[in-house]
């Protein structure tokens, strides 16, 4: 049931009360759309859905052509930047080749699956909110449900698992990048030994870290994808929704990128890990 | 003495809206097999929001869609999916998926249901765009094509399963006359070839009488059926001022 809009004469309370109501309603909506994947992905696994193997395909070529070279470009600078910045502190101690522990820490443990995140959010997220907004406006999805076919199963499916696919696998390659840009800026403008370089890396990157940035990769896809899909899926059918839709789709995902990295982040204090 | 033909679609007491909104109410109707079925009335009336409760994307409010005597909404989701394949449904803005070509698109409902062999499925496909004047056309895009090639392109894949049932909604709206009654005609044919129930949503006046030969009048300030039969019969007949005014475009008194 949509919240009644609110009168020019209403109260603070009575504005507060709408605000209330609003949220509610929009969890509710976020939780009845991840019910409905959940059951789609169940009905999937026991073969009785819907499930276009070809636009699953192509889903994930393009996760990987349309953003590899902004995830190559953005992790390649942040490690020089983390090398950069670092260097002029731990100069202080005679502590560069620490650099190494920083870049490598940093990157692979959370800052590659956070900058993958907002390179996707921006690229395939803003698509998918888009591509499914224009199908809810142009009655497309209409025409899926009224052939007998769940939306969800055909469209909504294939791209969250295109998504949780695709991005620990772009996660990875941005940590290799991002640690490949700090050992370009301290080999070539600190001078650090190379080897040294490497081995310290070796040494401060623990196996968990990359699991963790592998989990941060795996709840941001889903993320992205749910929140791409549900704005196109709940788009307004005129000139602006669309837009807004999309728009809708990136705040969304990046807000829920940002609120994730920090749960992830507590229970992994709280784990010691 | 033959007994008279049961109807394929039979409305009671239906009443249609949003949230606690009514948009329509008191809506009894029913549509007999191989009937070109008008829906009529003016804008904002509420005929698509009725298509919706008809094709199964919208609960009524309160009442019964029977197809065969069956309810819709009282049947669990299987069963209704089972029913909505016996449906064709033109939309109005051709609803084609805009990321297959228009040969898979006609072609996505056979994959989905008809357990064809691939040859079978181009062979079909091709079968169907030729029959709504689209032959060779399989592999372009729904974007490449005009306004009522995309009707015609949309109304191949409404045929695609052979449907009892054949919804339209404002399949003229757009077009000029001459494709207009192109649309017409064909309308008319797929009724006869494929024995098929017409239900067209519309209020272009040409179209009504050239091929309507039932009909309800929605009216929008009562919300509610306010007439039914052949539209050519309400038009010499009706007493009621709202359709004869549509019906004769008439102007409105002090306008």
């Amino acid at each position: 049931m949509q919240s009644q809009p609110l009168l020019k004469s209403a109260t603070f309370l009575e504005k507060f009360g709408n605000k209330v109501w609003e949220i509610g309603e929009s969890i509710r909506q976020v939780l009845d759309f991840l019910g409905d994947i959940v059951v789609s992905t169940y009905r999937l696994l026991i073969g009785k859905s819907h499930f276009r193997r070809n636009d699953f395909l192509l889903i994930v070529e393009r996760c990987g052509i349309d953003t590899l070279l902004l995830v190559s470009l953005i992790s390649l600078l942040v490690g020089m930047i983390l090398a950069f910045v670092g260097s002029i502190q731990l100069k202080m101690f005679g502590a560069q080749i620490y650099v190494a522990d920083i870049v490598g820490i940093a990157m692979i443990r959370v800052l590659s699956a956070v900058m993958t995140g907002i390179i996707v959010s921006g690229r395939i997220g803003a698509s998918f909110g888009a591509e499914l907004g224009m199908m809810q406006a142009g009655e497309e999805i209409d025409a899926l449900k009224t052939l007998g076919v769940s939306p969800i199963e055909f469209l909504v499916v294939p791209r969250v698992l295109a998504l949780v696919l695709m991005m620990p696998i772009l996660t990875i390659y941005a940590d290799f990048m991002g640690v490949l840009g700090g050992f370009i800026i301290s080999t070539l403008m600190l001078h650090l030994n190379p080897i040294e370089y490497w081995n310290h890396t070796q040494h401060a990157v623990k196996l968990s870290y990359v699991w963790i940035g592998l989990i941060h990769s795996l709840v941001f896809g889903i993320i992205i994808a749910v929140a791409g899909c549900l704005r196109g899926m709940h788009c307004k059918r005129d000139s602006t929704g669309v837009g807004d839709a999309t728009t809708a789709a990136v705040v969304t995902a990046i807000t829920g990128i940002v609120i994730a990295t920090a749960i992830i982040t507590f229970i992994c204090q709280i784990l010691e890990v | 003495m033959d007994s008279p033909t049961p109807p394929i679609i039979e409305l009671k007491n239906i009443e249609i809206g949003y949230d606690d909104v009514s948009v329509l109410h008191d809506l009894s109707f029913s549509v007999k097999t191989q009937e070109i079925f008008i829906v009529m009335g003016i804008n904002g009336c509420g005929k698509s929001t009725l298509l919706k409760s008809l094709i199964g994307l919208k609960a009524p409010i309160k009442g019964k869609v029977l197809y065969n005597g069956k309810s819709f909404w009282d049947e669990g989701e299987d069963e209704q999916h089972q029913m909505m394949r016996d449906f064709g449904v033109l939309y109005q803005s051709g609803a084609l998926w805009s990321s297959l070509t228009v040969g898979e698109n006609v072609a996505l409902p056979l994959q989905l249901y008809a357990n064809l062999s691939a040859p079978q499925i181009r062979e079909k496909v091709a079968l169907k765009l030729s029959l709504v004047g689209l032959e060779g056309k399989e592999d372009i895009f729904p974007s490449d094509l005009s306004g009522g090639m995309r009707r015609r392109a949309s109304l191949a894949r409404a045929i695609a399963l052979d449907p009892h049932i054949i919804f339209f909604d404002e399949p003229s709206a757009g077009l000029d006359p001459i494709n207009a009654r192109k649309l017409d005609d064909l309308i008319l044919k797929l009724r006869d070839d494929l024995k098929a129930t017409i239900v067209v949503i519309t209020h272009e006046l040409a179209s009504i009488f050239a091929i309507g030969n039932n009909s309800v009048f929605l009216d929008a300030e009562s919300k509610t059926m306010i007439a039914s039969g052949d539209p050519k019969v309400l038009l010499s007949d009706s007493q009621d001022p709202r359709v004869i005014q549509f019906l004769t475009r008439a102007r409105t008194q002090g306008a």
